[in-house]
């Protein structure tokens, strides 16, 4: 029997890489997330329910409530529909900025973090992944209660005199967006540390060897070698910012809606309407597909 | 030191009182070295001995604790690494995993300045001189050790450094490959006419490249000479004893005479030695003897013609090593003494067995005393 391991091919006894080991992980996936997956682009087809659920007949409703307004009734001549389409653009905005400043914040953290002694990185680590041991809900929960009208961020300025009346943040687009990216950052940090962790100081020193100042060694040494790191965090905290509810429900308003939300709404109670949800998260997740295959040619094209 | 010395042209790095510290730690004391232009100049001596220190000195990635750094007369060691006209090769080569090999060669050119029809130009001739003209496209992982060691050369030399530093270069290398990189980088010194400066442990390595070695050792300079200054005339028992293989004799000068003196071992023997200058009857010491440098004769065969012979013994152990054997000998006092004979076609020794009694006739000038 061969198989490859670290690379090599070997073949003996001791490279029993066979496929059965992965029969219990392609169970859980199959099971739990390509059929439900499956009903949901099933469900984008049917005809809603009015007290929630599907009606067994095929459908492009959902669809087409999507993109077009046709009226009251559906007897108008159609014209676009830009609530939803508002409501996406919106979300990836959003998503793009919470990438952004998790990037921006999360860099610089994991370079420090990497360039400690090894004894001190673990305890960076710990006190990194500390607040995730405590629910997201509370955690934003939290949040709200700091940045509220008279909450403790809003006194301090007023106390301090720098504002007259409270500044307001929640139901504002920059409250979703700092909700955003406090969930998140430890999902750029991480991957990030862990290239940064993998990298051979002796780059940079080379590159100083050659001339290099030391901004041309982080942008043409530091950042491209680790560039893998970057991307995984980018895609870690892109992708789940896209879909998230939490923070836009409990921090934003109508205003701040995101997709997550919007979904959410759907299956909710017995005012949903099923198909258009299950509609919504085709699209989300086709927005979602087709920025991993981006990446994914992104990478084959350098090899 | 005076200041002549310093602005020579002909000194390329000057090195005056230098010192490293790491806390309580001393790497290098008062380290004064002077390497010539268009020198092959090592620095050797085992691990931890600071040679590695010193050269990250050179290069700037450390700075000194004291002392005084000059490049062709001029102060550095207040200027960074990318100020430095010096380049490096590293230990694992560090090259850039994410460039080609042009890429990486053209790096230096590129921070220079240097214009992209200059680069072309240059990296050309780089990959030509290092013989790389079909991988120039290959990334540093799709390369063999021994390509990837040129490379890191190329990468190294394209800026036409004043100084190159070789932080052992070659220890990665299988044997084969490390003779055969130890001819070529010799051969593009004298070629380049750059000034090396190459560390290594490598004794054997040192000695057949290096215009002049400094021995280190305890993060100071032991001597400072030619590979056979430093091999014939060891300035002290550490270098006797680093460079290459010794039998070291405590001895005791008993007659000074001319240019050599000589001295009595511990067997009761009388042999003749070289020796500094200024030693005295009753200094004592140790003398060096190289296993080459002595022949081994049965003592049957040798009969009367006692006058040649110094020293005598019994074999102990013979090991053969294919070009040599090495005869281990035990002389009186429970001394023991190591002896190569080399295994020629007409094998003069090859009759000799363990338990034969044997003697040992010294070459002129086998023996060298040293104080301790």
């Amino acid at each position: 029997m061969a198989g490859t391991i670290g690379g090599r091919t070997v073949s003996s006894t001791y490279a029993p890489v066979r496929g059965w080991l992965l029969l219990p992980s392609w169970a859980v996936i199959g099971v739990f997330l390509l059929l439900p997956m499956l009903l949901m682009l099933v469900y984008s087809f049917l005809t809603k329910e009015f007290r929630g659920g599907v009606i067994w007949e095929f459908s492009l409703a959902a669809y087409d409530q999507f993109i077009f307004d046709r009226g009251l009734f559906g007897d108008e001549a159609p014209s676009i529909e830009w609530t939803y389409i508002t409501i996406f653009v919106r979300s990836i905005v959003q998503a793009l900025l919470a990438t952004v400043l998790c990037l921006l914040i999360g860099f610089p953290t994991a370079y420090y973090v990497a360039t400690r002694p090894a004894r001190t990185r673990a305890l960076w680590l710990f006190l990194i992944t500390i607040p995730y041991w405590v629910n997201l809900l509370i955690r934003t929960v939290s949040m709200k209660f700091l940045i509220r009208d008279n909450g403790p961020f809003n006194e301090a300025l007023l106390g301090l005199g720098l504002i007259d009346a409270p500044f307001q943040l929640v139901n504002t687009n920059l409250a979703v967006q700092l909700g955003l990216f406090y969930s998140y950052l430890p999902f750029m940090v991480l991957p990030i540390y862990a290239s940064m962790e993998r990298y051979n100081a002796s780059l940079s020193e080379a590159a100083a060897d050659l001339y290099a100042t030391r901004w041309q060694i982080l942008r043409r040494v530091i950042i491209p070698v680790i560039k893998p790191g970057i991307v995984a965090g980018c895609i870690l905290v892109f992708v789940p910012s896209l879909g998230a509810f939490l923070a836009p429900d409990l921090l934003g308003g109508a205003k701040t809606f995101m997709i997550g939300s919007l979904i959410e709404e759907q299956f909710k109670g017995n005012a949903g309407n099923w198909p258009f949800g299950a509609a919504a998260s085709m699209i989300l997740l086709s927005m979602v597909l087709v920025v991993l295959m981006l990446y994914a040619r992104s990478q084959a094209k350098e090899l | 030191m005076n200041s002549q010395v310093r602005s020579s042209a002909s000194v390329a790095v000057g090195i005056e009182n230098v010192e490293k510290r790491y806390g309580d730690f001393t790497a290098l004391m008062q380290i004064n070295l002077q390497i010539n232009d268009n020198e092959f100049f090592t620095l050797l001596g085992p691990s931890g001995c600071g040679k590695t220190s010193l050269l990250r000195i050179i290069a700037g990635f450390e700075p000194t604790s004291a002392g005084l750094l000059f490049l062709y007369g001029e102060e550095i060691e207040n200027l960074p690494p990318d100020k430095r006209p010096i380049n490096t090769v590293f230990q694992n080569y560090a090259l850039f995993p994410h460039m080609s090999v042009a890429d990486n060669i053209a790096f230096g050119l590129k921070m220079l300045g240097w214009s992209s029809s200059d680069i072309e130009a240059r990296v050309e001739q780089m990959v030509s001189l290092v013989r790389l003209q079909e991988f120039i496209h290959r990334r540093p992982a799709q390369l063999s050790g021994g390509q990837q060691q040129r490379v890191a050369l190329a990468r190294a030399m394209a800026p036409k450094p004043k100084v190159l530093l070789l932080d052992e270069p070659l220890s990665a290398l299988d044997l084969k490959l490390r003779q055969q990189m130890r001819a070529e980088l010799k051969q593009l010194q004298r070629d380049t006419g750059i000034t090396f400066v190459f560390v290594t442990h490598d004794q054997e390595e040192a000695l057949s490249m290096s215009d002049r070695i400094a021995v280190m050792s305890d993060g100071r300079i032991q001597q400072v000479g030619s590979p056979m200054q430093i091999y014939e005339q060891p300035a002290n028992r550490f270098v006797a004893d680093f460079i290459g293989d010794t039998n070291l004799l405590d001895a005791e000068i008993v007659e000074v005479a001319g240019g050599g003196a000589s001295v009595r071992l511990g067997t009761g023997d009388v042999i003749k030695s070289d020796t500094p200058e200024n030693v005295q009857i009753g200094d004592r010491g140790f003398v060096s003897l190289r296993p080459e440098s002595m022949r081994l004769r049965a003592a049957a065969d040798v009969g009367t013609d006692a006058g040649a012979v110094a020293l005598q013994g019994v074999i102990e152990d013979i090991v053969y090593l294919g070009t040599d054997r090495q005869y281990t000998i035990s002389l009186a006092s429970n001394l023991r003494i190591s002896v190569r004979e080399q295994n020629v076609a007409s094998g003069s020794a090859d009759g000799l067995h363990i338990g034969n009694d044997v003697c040992l006739q010294l070459a002129e000038r086998a023996a060298r005393f040293l104080v301790n």
